[in-house]
């Protein structure tokens, strides 16, 4: 309860009391001094009433009056049954509310309206309002009901939902409602959901190239076992329908299709079902952007090694270039024309440092695909070790710490004669010496070596051993010491005589020389040495070795030839040599490939097919690469990888007629190695322009990153997209840019369905930069969607305001809290109560009335009263009586001076003559007391 | 002339009641004398039995007959039917984005508004309701229909601009949504017109006014500053920044940066009118952590004239990994940028303080009480968090959340898993993986904290393997992982911030562009923090033990492309009509009461018959 007033300001009225004050002062009246302050202070009470009741005064009481505001939820996730038992709780709520309670109606569905204004009446009609009901904004409903409330009365909203919440954030308004002391109560509809059938997503690929067969992936949710038709439109047109059986949960339908033409294709997925309970569900939307198609560069060791492969690629539908080695061009520019790269028995002796560089760059950075298949020249053979082609690969050519199947006995026969002190700057044998030590370095436990060393006879510098202690073996390469002439035969005939009785699976004899010798019989040695699987290799130092003999011994010897001027080379011919011969550990036996993991590569292939291959290069798999084929021995034989951007996949057999000969009548050749380049065949956007969409309510936000092949950010780039909408309507947007390499903007979201962008920069004078397509799908409204109900929410909107959530519709009108009422007037009162007194101030001065005319007059009351009492007792006797009191009465009353009571009592017949006997002497004395009184007062003013 | 109280004539009464006081003699005091002689007319006048006296008209009884007579007339409540303002209920809006913030107008374009809606609500008819809604991001309803006119003052008075858009549109449709009950509606529109057309609303068959504020759209703004760090070094920021000219007349002003509170460049810009100049920086110093730019210049909206950026500089973040020792894991969280792995083995995992990281990762264990900071759950045993109901066998991906930012560029659809734990998930997390019918991703807040689990061995599966998983992994560490409140995009002044403290904090101190700092006492919980109202960077200091633990930084900007074209434009509707200019309402014959004039003028002769009563002798 609280006062105020409408006009404050006539407050200020109230400076008219002193002046009555000082027209009393200076009176010249003659009243006398007790009335003339009684007629003042009734005369300021009146001036005072009527200035209050000019300044308007008003009282806001407690409100007796409640305003409740129900919000119904007539979104479409409330079903019809759900409705009814809505409006008959509606129903039975408003008709249990009080005489001065009102009740207004609020449907929402994507919006709010007032179904209903504030009123008392207790019909309630069945909704009538037309509201979308394709999303559910419960904070719309909570905000209309706070602004249609008056906040005059008691206020509380009812929301009667299933709480299903879509659009807008509820609990953020109900904060707005506990700040303005509205409660919500919230009734929760317990859902009745009828039998639904409802696609989660269409999924196909978002690129696929020019030629590509995909698959779309429909998934469906049921809510029971049931049948439905599918149908799949691609831009309008139906491409399929089908009949499917669908299992009560989720189910994923894949649908192939046959590749389409350049361009961006709308996809859209319906299905039909008749245990359903809402069509809006029942369709998805996709999209795919068709590309041209992709290039494949493979890269040959020879002419003529890459042949088979190339074929089976361009019969798969890819644009292939193959070039020799030694003439393509391996840097980034060139590269970046193609999507992928293909390595065919390429060593890594032919590439340069800088060229593989750029490869694995090129897969690291921007993204291209790499496809490294083995051969003799490949791999650990190839020298791929320490690379940044090994760096790239999913595979380590380093087979140490592996239980190797191809263990290796190697002798080294090393001329010690002395031209090999000569040389310039270190001593060839200094070289020689160090070339072996480099060469046990290469060598396992599992290996034997042996250092045979020869002038004009032969000395065991190193007994053949298992390298079990490289340190001791590498102190005694060490002591070499060169003096005497050049006999190659018994030296190499005694390293024969050793190797052949070692066991080992590789056997390997390494002759380095600078000198001429002496013949021997090279041609049965050889012989024997093929006999027993033993090779020969042969390193030609310095300008007057006997190049012929030694290119002939390493041909007979199966062996490689080596001849170099420059001593400083023979380290790495050894090295190489070793390589190869020992640790590239080529396998050659016929095997088949067992599977061991999945991957696109092998999908539709059926592995127990595959025809045998004859042999392959052994390497070890790296921790994080994917092996999906093996050979016997465990090696991997097929893997890939992601590495940086890139797919990397490598094949450690070779694709033509030497280990896979049986694999080119193989029907799924050109598919397998389709799968495998198509694999490593990155999307088709340009790596360098990175797009990122997300829908935010009406819009979509669009951030388009820009940067350049060498890592530095595009700056001040004009950008805009192109917008096709799933109605197919065109329209452009700019995206300015907002930080360093970064553009975006928003795009308005009319309606579901994908959308299509075409994403294009320039450069400010005009050039075309880049640009890439994207696209992205609204769904249908999550009303549609997320068929729970959540009455989670209801009760967090509940406790938010102080709420709850309400079980029993009479409980909504009971009155909980105070507040404050309609303002009432008060002025009315104070007028009339300041006419009444202002007739008091003029009686009070005119007549003079003082306290014996009020005792007077509640004598007569008292005799009214026992008056009555004693006329019901002695009615007849009192008759008499009262006719004779009446004329005395009347004569003492006159006598006064006075009418008023007496006249009245009269007739009233207020009086036995007890009564009036009693009432004169108390007056009489009374007036005597007075009159003395008077005299006292008058004395000291007579002074 | 009518009575809207007619009953109250009944009060007339009183008159001849006062006239009977004047028919009644005036009684006389009793004084004892020693002769009435001089007194015989007296005398017979009291001799007399009669108690009346002949009406004697005096100036006092006229008097007092006209002050009852108007007091009785006031209460009846007299009106003239006079053409006045019809009783409407008007709906006032008053635009509140930021570019009412403009000082084209004296004192601003908001001050101006509201004095207008002030003396609108003085202007409407006697009877009308109002209704006072505030246009701001959302609409708000500052007061509802009352006809009481000081409260709707009072929500005049109280109501604030804000410093972003406002949304013209929705504040109008709730505006018309109000309903006719309390009388024909009228709405009042108050805005400088610097915001896009009404696309979706066409007024039809509305009675809507427009007040237009604003005259001038003279701005200078810095509308863009972001940094990023340079890709080729991401110690080394680059930062963006564009200044347009919003006005009709060339401009040149000064363009100020600031790196770290020192002056770092100042240069000079001509901009046409409606041009914008983008400029580049790629040379601030190593470790710098914020950039704030000015323009010089007084141009009528100063807001703008600021903007600031943090350099994303994140804290390195300690990441727990309980593990038997997990390659795959262990890779993939080295690889992380800004974060540091600390590994232990279950076994010796009471015997460390788990609470001080900020992410634990658990790798097929769980203890029966989470740690204070965020956990990522891998291949957990039965727990208190969920329950595990049996296990599923080659469980089909079916669908992931693909817009969820733990699952964005992630793609799933090569990875297989061999088995996993069929868990019911708890309330508290959302479903990011599904199978068949058990969750294999979930992600959600408990007791305060992130938590993700993956209920299968990632070495159960080829995921490690795909090119998915750091893409994943990175992700949900991210998700995970406090701080980095700067990374927050776009944070307007009034925007909250949720600043999610470190496990071990104990306060959170806020240090703002100006005024005090504010400390708030932590528990673990994330911290909604919105008095960001002033435009500037804002410090975030955790403590711990009186110890700063974590200093961190982030920029409040009031720069906004929209907001900064102030200028006053035409509100075009959805059909393509612009809104009218407000006119004035038409006059219709409205029930005039006077008792206000006649009760003064009561008072008056009240004044007037003490007066003459107490002159007269």
């Amino acid at each position: 309860m609280s006062l105020d007033f409408t006009h404050p300001l006539a407050l200020l009225l109230l400076g008219l009391l002193p002046a009555f004050w000082l027209i009393d002062r200076a009176s010249r009246t003659h009243l006398p001094r007790r009335r003339r302050r009684l007629v003042l202070w009734v005369r300021l009470a009146v001036v005072l009433l009527v200035v209050l009741a000019l300044a308007g005064p008003r009282v806001i009481g407690q409100a007796d009056q409640q305003a409740v505001a129900f919000l119904v939820d007539v979104s479409d996730s409330v079903t019809p049954s759900m409705r009814e038992r809505e409006l008959a709780w509606l129903r039975e709520a408003i008709n249990g509310m009080g005489e001065r309670d009102r009740a207004a109606i609020i449907a929402f569905g994507d919006q709010a309206v007032v179904e209903r204004p504030l009123s008392s009446a207790r019909q309630v009609a069945p909704i009538a309002s037309i509201v979308g009901g394709g999303q559910t904004d419960i904070s719309a409903a909570i905000r209309l009901a706070l602004a249609t409330l008056p906040s005059t009365v008691a206020r509380k909203i009812v929301l009667i939902s299933d709480g299903n919440e879509n659009v807008g954030r509820a609990i953020d308004q109900a904060r707005v409602a506990r700040a303005t002391k509205v409660p919500i109560l919230a009734v929760p509809l317990s859902q009745q959901l009828g039998p639904e059938v409802l696609v989660r997503q269409l999924e196909t690929p978002a690129f696929v190239r020019d030629g590509e067969t995909f698959s779309a992936v429909l998934t469906i949710e049921a809510s029971q076992d049931t049948v439905a038709q599918v149908h799949l439109l691609a831009d309008g047109k139906l491409l399929s329908s089908q009949s499917v059986e669908l299992s009560q949960g989720i189910n994923s339908i894949v649908l192939p299709q046959d590749p389409l033409g350049q361009g961006f294709h709308l996809f859209r997925a319906q299905i039909e079902s008749a245990t359903d309970s809402f069509v809006q569900n029942n369709e998805g939307g996709s999209y795919t952007v068709v590309t041209g198609r992709p290039r494949v560069l493979v890269v040959e060791s020879d002419a003529g090694e890459a042949r088979y492969l190339a074929d089976a690629l361009r019969s798969a539908g890819l644009e292939v270039d193959i070039k020799e080695v030694n003439e393509a061009i391996l840097d980034l520019p060139t590269l970046r024309g193609y999507e992928s790269l293909v390595l065919a028995n390429v060593p890594a002796a032919q590439l340069s440092v800088t060229q593989m560089r750029a490869i694995n760059s090129y897969v690291q950075n921007l993204g291209g695909g790499l496809v490294v298949i083995g051969g003799e020249k490949s791999y650990g053979v190839g020298r791929y070790n320490r690379t940044p082609l090994e760096e790239a690969l999913p595979v380590r050519m380093d087979l140490r710490g592996r239980t190797l199947t191809a263990s290796v006995a190697l002798i080294l026969v090393i001329d010690a004669s002395g031209s090999m002190a000569g040389g310039p700057g270190s001593s060839k044998m200094d070289l020689a010496k160090e070339a072996a030590i480099r060469a046990t370095e290469l060598l396992s436990e599992q290996d034997q070596v042996g250092v045979l060393s020869f002038d004009d006879t032969s000395r065991w510098v190193v007994e053949t051993q298992f390298l079990t202690d490289p340190g001791n073996v590498q102190t005694q390469i060490g002591s070499i010491s060169p003096g005497g002439g050049t006999a190659i035969y018994p030296a190499v005939e005694t390293a024969f005589n050793d190797i052949v009785a070692r066991d080992a699976k590789v056997k390997h004899i390494l002759l380095l020389t600078d000198g001429l010798s002496t013949g021997g019989d090279y041609e049965t040695l050889t012989q024997r040495m093929l006999q027993n699987s033993v090779t020969l290799s042969t390193i030609a130092i310095g300008s007057d070795a006997d190049f012929a003999l030694l290119r002939r011994l390493a041909d007979l010897g199966h062996g490689r030839y080596f001849e170099g001027n420059d001593p400083f080379e023979v380290p790495q011919m050894v090295i190489k040599d070793t390589q190869e011969v020992a640790r590239a550990a080529i396998v050659e036996e016929p095997f088949r490939p067992t599977q061991v993991g999945a991957s696109p590569i092998l999908e539709g292939i059926d592995v127990s097919l595959m025809p045998p291959l004859l042999g392959y290069v052994s390497t070890t798999p790296k921790p994080t690469s994917q092996i999906l084929l093996v050979s016997k021995q465990v090696d991997p034989i097929l893997s890939e990888w992601q590495y940086g951007l890139g797919h990397v996949v490598a094949w450690t057999s070779d694709a033509k007629n030497r280990w896979a000969q049986d694999w080119l009548t193989w029907p799924d050749f050109s598919r397998f190695w389709a799968q495998v380049v198509k694999r490593t065949i990155p999307n088709p956007i340009d790596r360098n322009l990175q797009v990122q969409i997300t829908p935010e309510g009406s819009t979509a936000r669009v951030t388009v990153d820009a940067i350049s092949d060498d890592k530095t950010y595009q700056n001040f780039l004009s950008t805009s997209a192109t917008v096709v909408d799933p109605s197919n309507t065109q329209s452009q947007i700019p995206l300015p840019q907002v930080a360093p390499g970064r553009y975006e903007g928003r795009l308005p979201i009319t309606t579901e369905g994908a959308y299509f962008l075409n994403i294009v920069q320039t450069s400010p004078d005009g050039t075309l930069q880049a640009g890439r397509p994207a696209g992205f799908v609204i769904p249908y409204s999550a009303e549609y969607r997320d068929l729970r109900a959540n009455p989670e929410l209801l009760g967090q909107i509940a406790r938010e305001t102080g709420g709850k959530i309400l079980a029993e519709p009479r409980d909504i009108f009971i009155r909980e809290q105070t507040v404050s009422g309609q303002p009432r007037e008060l002025w009315p009162p104070l007028l009339v109560l300041a006419a009444l007194l202002f007739l008091f101030d003029v009686a009070a001065r005119r007549l003079r009335l003082g306290w014996m005319d009020a005792e007077r007059a509640w004598a007569h009351v008292l005799d009214n009263w026992l008056g009555r009492a004693r006329r019901a007792a002695a009615p007849a006797a009192a008759k008499l009586l009262a006719a004779k009191s009446r004329i005395s009465i009347e004569a003492a009353g006159f006598a006064d001076g006075r009418r008023g009571e007496a006249a009245r009592a009269s007739p009233s017949a207020a009086g036995s003559a007890q009564a009036v006997g009693e009432a004169q002497p108390r007056s009489s004395s009374v007036l005597g007391a007075r009159l003395l009184d008077a005299k006292k007062r008058a004395a000291p003013r007579s002074r | 002339m009518s009575l809207l109280t007619p009953a109250m004539l009944g009060l007339g009464i009183l008159i001849p009641i006062l006239i009977l006081l004047y028919l009644l003699k005036v009684r006389r005091l009793e004084y004892p004398v020693s002769s009435t002689l001089l007194w015989q007319d007296l005398l017979r006048d009291l001799a007399a039995h009669e108690p009346w006296q002949r009406l004697h008209w005096s100036v006092l009884l006229v008097t007092q007959i006209l002050i009852v007579g108007l007091v009785v007339l006031a209460l009846a409540r007299p009106f003239f039917v006079v053409q006045a303002q019809e009783a409407v209920h008007a709906v006032l809006v008053l635009d509140a984005s930021a570019s009412m913030q403009a000082t084209d107008v004296e004192p601003s374009r908001f001050e101006v508004a509201r004095r207008a809606a002030r003396q609108t609500l003085r202007d409407l008819g006697e009877g009308s309701v109002a209704t006072i809604v505030l246009a701001k991001s959302q609409p708000e309803v500052l007061a509802p229909a009352t006809d009481d006119r000081q409260s709707l003052e009072r929500a005049i008075d109280a109501a604030e601009v804000s410093f972003g858009p406002a949304d013209i549109q929705q504040a109008l449709v709730l505006a018309t949504t109000l309903g006719p009950e309390r009388g024909r509606l009228r709405v009042y529109l108050f805005t400088d017109g610097a915001f896009g057309e009404l696309k979706g609303f066409d007024a039809e068959g509305i009675d809507i006014r427009l007040v237009s504020v604003g005259v001038d759209g003279e701005n200078q703004a810095i509308t863009g500053l972001a940094a990023r760090p340079d890709p080729q070094n991401a110690r080394r920021f680059q930062l963006f920044t564009r200044v347009r000219n919003y006005g009709d007349q060339p401009a040149r002003t000064t363009f100020s940066l600031q790196v770290d509170g020192q002056l770092s460049e100042s240069r000079q810009i001509d901009l046409p009118p409606g041009e914008a100049q983008e400029f580049m920086f790629s040379d601030l110093p190593l470790g710098a952590k914020a950039v704030e730019a000015h323009l010089a210049g007084s141009d009528h909206f100063p807001l703008d004239n600021a903007a600031y950026a943090v350099l994303d500089v994140r804290r390195s973040s300690e990441i727990l990994l309980v593990s038997q020792g997990n390659l795959f894991l262990e890779k993939v969280l080295g690889l992380l940028p800004n974060s540091e792995v600390f590994r232990v083995a279950p076994r010796r995992y009471f015997s460390i303080d788990a609470d001080r990281y900020d992410v634990v990762v658990f790798d097929g264990f769980l203890p029966d009480s989470m740690p204070r900071g965020s956990a990522l759950v891998i291949n957990p045993p039965e727990s208190s968090l969920f329950t595990i109901d049996g296990e599923l066998r080659r469980p089909r991906i079916r669908h992931w959340e693909r817009d969820d930012p733990v699952l964005q560029f992630v793609d799933l659809r090569d990875v297989a898993i061999a088995r996993a734990q069929r868990i019911t998930p708890p309330g508290w997390a959302r479903t990011l993986i599904e199978s068949d019918d058990a969750p294999l991703l979930l992600a959600g807040e408990h007791d305060g904290q992130r938590t993700v689990i993956m209920p299968f061995d990632i070495r159960q599966s080829n995921l490690p393997l795909s090119a998915a998983f750091p893409i994943m992994m990175a992700n949900i560490l991210g998700y995970l992982e406090p701080g980095g409140q700067a990374a927050q995009r776009d944070l307007h002044p009034g925007d909250a911030i949720t600043i999610a403290p470190l496990p071990q904090a104990e306060d959170l101190v806020i240090r703002r562009p100006s005024g005090p700092p504010k400390t708030i006492h932590v528990e673990g919980q994330p911290i909604t923090f919105a008095d960001t109202g002033e435009p500037g960077l804002y410090g975030v200091s955790q403590r711990a033990a009186g110890q700063t633990i974590l200093e961190e930084l982030f920029a409040v900007n009031a720069s906004d492309e929209q907001e900064s074209d102030i200028r006053p434009r035409t509100v075009l509707l959805g059909n393509g009509r612009p809104l009218q200019a407000g006119t004035q309402a038409d006059l219709v014959p409205v029930n005039r009461e006077i008792w206000l004039w006649l009760a003064p003028l009561a008072l008056g002769l009240l004044l007037f018959e003490w007066f003459w009563f107490h002159r007269r002798s």
